[in-house]
C-alpha cells in the first residue's frame, strides 16, 4: 500500500489518487518549428524505466484535485524529495483535468 | 533420458537412479547463441533452435532459478481470443502447438482445454464480443457467443443476477482455451533442450555486454565473458535494464502484476472466467485452489510486491461472478513485474546493434503464446531474417507509429 505525500493533504492512501506517469521535461518540444520525429518518439515512447528512483505524477482525485510531483523508488516504494513539489514544472490547478 | 512406461517401472522396484534434469555442464568460451534470460520464452527459443534448426552450441543464462520468473507467477491461462491479425495469429499458433508440446517434450504440461469465458458487462460489449469471435471463425479458431440462458448453462455456478453492479449480458467462450501446467513449460522445455547439448546455467546474471561499435563480441558474467556469434535478450520486467547495458532505451515500463490462491475446496468450477468490468480471472486449480487474478498495480514497480487495494479490487469483482468464494480465505498471494510497452503489445525481432536480438513488452500476457514465441525466434536467429508472424512486432513500430494497440489505450503502460 502506498502512502503518497501530497503536499497539500499530507500523507494519503493511494487509492485516492490516479497514477499520471514519469514527469519529464521536454522543452524542445516548445520550441517552433518542425521538429525532428526522433524527438516526439523520445517524449512520446521512451522512459527510462529505472530501477531505483524516478520523478512522476500523481492526479489526487479523491482530495484536493491536484496533479502532484513527487520522487519515488521503484524497487522499495519509498518516496523521497518531496519538498520542492509546490514547485514542479507544469503542475498546477491549470493542469487539473 | 527418455520417460517410458519401462523406466517407471524400473525405478520404482530397483534402484531410484532418476538422473538430473539438467546435467551440469561447463561454460565453454565460446557459443553460436546466447539466450539471455531462462523463462519459457528463452527455454523455448533454445529447445526449437536445436531441434529445428540444428544449432545447439547455445547457452541460456538464467540469473535466477528455472520457472522461478514470471513464467512460473502467471495463473497459467491459454487462449488465442484476439482481433488484430498479428496478435491472433501467434497465440492460436500456440494453442495449436500446446495440444502436442507435452508428448513432444516428454513433459507433462497437463494443457486442459476447459475452455475460456470472457463475460460482457452490455449490449454494446458483446456486439464488440460477437465481432471478435466471427474474426476468430474466420481465422479457422473456435468461439461461441453465448446469450445469459445459454451461459448459465455452460457455467451453473456464475450469478446473473440483474441487482448486480456489472450485470452480465453474455459471454465469448473458446472451448479449446485453458490452463498448463506453467512450471512444467519452463522444466518440460529446458530437460528436452538440455537433451540435444544446449546448455542451461541457473544463477549466471548478465553483467553487461562487450561492445565492439554495433556488434556484441561477448557477454559478461560472474563467470567470465563468453563470446558469442548472437544474442537474445529475453528477461521480461528486467528489460529494460539489461537493454541499458547494450545502451538501448525501450519504450516500455516495468509493472507489478499480483496474483493468489484461496485455500484448496473440493472441485466447484471446470472453466476459466474473465471478467471485464474491470478484471478479474479465475480459474481452479486440480488441488483445488481458485487461482484470482486482475489488472497491474498501476504504477512502474520492481518491488515483486504489490498493494492491498488491488487484491481488494480484484476480489470484490470475484464475488459478483461467483458469491460462494465469499466464503473460502485467501491463502497464498505472489507478485512478478511485467514489462508493459506503450502500445501493450509485444516486441520481437531485431535492434539497432546488429547480432543483438530482443523479445520483451509481453506484460502479463506471454505465458500463453510461449512455444510460438520460441518456434518463430528461433527461426529468426537460425535464418537471420524476421519471420512474417512477428514482424508485426519489431521494435521500430513506436518510431514509424505501427503500432499495434489491441485495447486502443493510448502510450500508457500502467493503463494496458
Amino acid at each position: 500500500m502506498l502512502l503518497i505525500p501530497c503536499p497539500w493533504c499530507g500523507s494519503r492512501d493511494e487509492r485516492e489518487f490516479d497514477y499520471g506517469g514519469q514527469h519529464v521535461d521536454y522543452p524542445e518540444l516548445n520550441q517552433a518549428g518542425d521538429l525532428p520525429q526522433d524527438a516526439w518518439h523520445k517524449a512520446v515512447h521512451l522512459r527510462d524505466n529505472s530501477r531505483g528512483e524516478i520523478r512522476e505524477l500523481w492526479y489526487h482525485r479523491s482530495g484536493c484535485e491536484r496533479w502532484i510531483s513527487v520522487m519515488r523508488n521503484t524497487l522499495t516504494h519509498q518516496f523521497c524529495d518531496t519538498s520542492n513539489s509546490r514547485q514542479g514544472e507544469g503542475v498546477g490547478d491549470d493542469d487539473a483535468a | 533420458m527418455k520417460y517410458s512406461g519401462l523406466s517407471l517401472l524400473r525405478n520404482a522396484f530397483g534402484s531410484t537412479n532418476w538422473p538430473n534434469i539438467l546435467p551440469p555442464s561447463e561454460i565453454r568460451s565460446t557459443y553460436d547463441v546466447v539466450i539471455v534470460g531462462g523463462g519459457g520464452h528463452g527455454l523455448a527459443t533454445a529447445f526449437y533452435l536445436a531441434t529445428r534448426h540444428g544449432i545447439n552450441n547455445v547457452a541460456v543464462l538464467e540469473s535466477g532459478w528455472l520457472g522461478g520468473g514470471n513464467t512460473a507467477r502467471n495463473t497459467a491461462i491459454v487462449r488465442s481470443d484476439y482481433l488484430l491479425d498479428a496478435s491472433f495469429t501467434l497465440k492460436n499458433f500456440a494453442l495449436q502447438l500446446w495440444e502436442t508440446l507435452g508428448s513432444e517434450l516428454q513433459f507433462n504440461l497437463m494443457y486442459s482445454p476447459r475452455g475460456y469465458v470472457d463475460l460482457a458487462h452490455s449490449d454494446g460489449e458483446l456486439e464488440e464480443f460477437t465481432l471478435r469471435a466471427n474474426a476468430m471463425l474466420l481465422r479457422g479458431a473456435d468461439a461461441k457467443i453465448l446469450n445469459p440462458i445459454q451461459l448459465k448453462e455452460r457455467v451453473p455456478q456464475i450469478e446473473l443476477s440483474d441487482k448486480a453492479r456489472y450485470p452480465i449480458a453474455g459471454a465469448l467462450v473458446q472451448e479449446k482455451g485453458g490452463i498448463v501446467r506453467h512450471d512444467a513449460v519452463a522444466w518440460g522445455f529446458a530437460k528436452s533442450a538440455c537433451e540435444t547439448g544446449v546448455h542451461i546455467f541457473q544463477h549466471c546474471p548478465l553483467t553487461g555486454f562487450a561492445l565492439n561499435g554495433k556488434k556484441i563480441n561477448a557477454v559478461k558474467t560472474p563467470y567470465g565473458n563468453i563470446n558469442c556469434d548472437k544474442v537474445l535478450v529475453s528477461v521480461a520486467g528486467a528489460s529494460s535494464i539489461i537493454a541499458n547495458m547494450a545502451g538501448l532505451s525501450l519504450p516500455l515500463e516495468s509493472i507489478n502484476v499480483q496474483a493468489f490462491v484461496s485455500e484448496p475446496v473440493k472441485p466447484a468450477l471446470d472453466v476459466v472466467v474473465n471478467y471485464n468490468a474491470g478484471l478479474c480471472y479465475i480459474s481452479q486449480t486440480d488441488k483445488g485452489e481458485f487461482v484470482l487474478g486482475g489488472t497491474s498495480d498501476g504504477y512502474p514497480s520492481y518491488a515483486k510486491r504489490g498493494s492491498f487495494a488491488k487484491i481488494e479490487d480484484v476480489v470484490v469483482r470475484a464475488i459478483q461472478i461467483f458469491p460462494f468464494l465469499s466464503r473460502l480465505r485467501l491463502m497464498r498471494h505472489w507478485s512478478g513485474t511485467a514489462d508493459i510497452p506503450m502500445d501493450g503489445n509485444a516486441i520481437m525481432g531485431e535492434t539497432p546493434i546488429n547480432n543483438l536480438f530482443i523479445n520483451c513488452g509481453w506484460g502479463y500476457a506471454g505465458f500463453k503464446a510461449t512455444p510460438a514465441v520460441g518456434w518463430f525466434l528461433a527461426e529468426l536467429l537460425a535464418r537471420n531474417a524476421t519471420p512474417n508472424e512477428i514482424k508485426p512486432f519489431s521494435l521500430d513500430r513506436f518510431e514509424s507509429g505501427r503500432l499495434i494497440d489491441d485495447s486502443g489505450v493510448g502510450p500508457y503502460p500502467w493503463l494496458h
